[in-house]
């Protein structure tokens, strides 16, 4: 489930982060350092650029605290910052080109063990590599929607499209990682590009 | 025929799907194990462990570049002078190419007034939609372009399209003061793509 609803914050910690109490805005970024720093780390998969997001992200939720009407928690408005952080990045033209180079010469990410049905920590590790093997688009969508909890029309309308464009990345995100991490196995499945009943 | 993913994903997460299709799944082992290996994967993924912690802290950082920055400035805005200044670079190339046929100005569809501060939203708006039919009115791009004019061009594109998505985002969360500034940059941002596109039109006739 979302890191973000394990946070949590003592009542008067946003408004005395608003009035410019540093005590508080360091709260802040205590409560949401992790879940943010997931969450940027799983959806742009660069360890060193979702580092950099995240403080980007922390920079935004506090420079924008008047902006939080307290009508939502708290902690979906820094998700929601967080996840715009990291579309924006992965649309940008020079973000786009890096990755075409990167993908040249790439082997940082590491590659999935040959039998990754294993257990433990072992297959957490390969389910990261598999994740970060993803295109950006399903590997977002995935996690969105799969972990973040989100539905496929608020998934849709965030990367400009229809929730039909979120299912169909979804299916494919689960056909990948299946192949990613259980090679072989999925010649065997029952999961024809059409059907018919 | 078997179900295809994007149904066991839907049986998964108890969207509507086809009747059918339930029906087939509740019936064949193939299927059902297959829909039990999405439920795993989705298990699988929200079980991963959070990011590790990094070796620095990253506060006195953050900390540093809020005191670095006390006024919120925007990408945007950031921007905003460096295209009003490709904006002026191009003009001033065109006066200088095409000083004598310069035609007259036109009137402030070519050259819109400077947003007031006092302008509403409604008004924001409006002036966003009177320079999109400008902009539509235009003849398309040249296939062969100026390094000069498009790589401003694109970049000024490129920032509406942010502030596009940033309007949906803000609309959903019902953000009228933020909204209001987006369509504030959104018409300072069409404004000067209006003029660039005005120029590179102009320099494509010569």
């Amino acid at each position: 489930m979302s890191a973000f609803l394990d946070s949590d914050l003592p009542p008067d910690t946003v408004s005395r982060a608003r009035a410019g109490a540093v005590d508080a805005q360091e709260s802040i970024y205590r409560a949401f350092q992790r879940p943010v720093r997931t969450l940027a780390r799983r959806l742009v998969s660069r360890a060193a650029v979702a580092e950099e997001l995240a403080q980007d992200v922390f920079i935004e939720v506090l420079q924008s605290l008047r902006q939080f009407d307290g009508r939502g928690s708290f902690a979906g408005w820094v998700r929601a910052i967080t996840v715009r952080k990291c579309l924006m990045h992965l649309r940008s033209p020079w973000q786009r080109g890096l990755r075409w180079v990167e993908a040249l010469t790439d082997d940082d990410l590491g590659t999935v063990s040959a039998n990754a049905e294993h257990e433990g920590p072992a297959a957490a590790v390969d389910l990261e590599r598999a994740l970060a093997q993803l295109g950006d688009t399903a590997r977002v969508v995935v996690w969105l929607h799969d972990v973040e909890g989100y539905t496929h029309a608020e998934i849709g309308a965030l990367l400009g499209g229809t929730a039909s464009l979120s299912k169909s990345q979804l299916a494919r995100a689960h056909q990948r990682l299946r192949e990613l991490l259980e090679p072989g196995g999925v010649t065997a499945s029952c999961m024809p590009a059409s059907t018919t009943y | 025929m078997h179900a295809r993913i994007d149904d066991l994903l839907s049986l998964r997460d108890g969207a509507p799907v086809d009747a059918r299709v339930r029906v087939h799944v509740d019936g064949c082992a193939q299927c059902a194990a297959e829909l039990a290996r999405t439920v795993a994967l989705r298990e699988r993924l929200q079980a991963l462990p959070p990011a590790a912690e990094s070796g620095t802290d990253a506060w006195p950082a953050i900390q540093a570049r809020l005191a670095a920055a006390p006024q919120r400035v925007s990408r945007l805005n950031r921007a905003a002078p460096f295209a009003a200044a490709a904006s002026v670079a191009a003009l001033g190339l065109f006066a200088t190419l095409r000083w004598v046929d310069m035609p007259a100005p036109d009137t402030a569809a070519s050259r819109p007034p400077v947003v007031p501060e006092a302008a509403s939203l409604a008004d924001l708006r409006e002036r966003s939609q009177a320079l999109e039919a400008l902009l539509a009115a235009m003849p398309e791009r040249p296939a062969v372009e100026r390094a000069g004019t498009s790589v401003p061009i694109e970049s000024l594109q490129a920032q509406v399209q942010w502030l596009d998505h940033q309007l949906s985002l803000a609309g959903a969360d019902g953000r009228s003061a933020e909204s209001e500034q987006l369509w504030r940059d959104r018409v300072e941002v069409m404004n000067s793509l209006v003029q660039l596109r005005a120029v590179e039109a102009q320099l494509v006739a010569l």
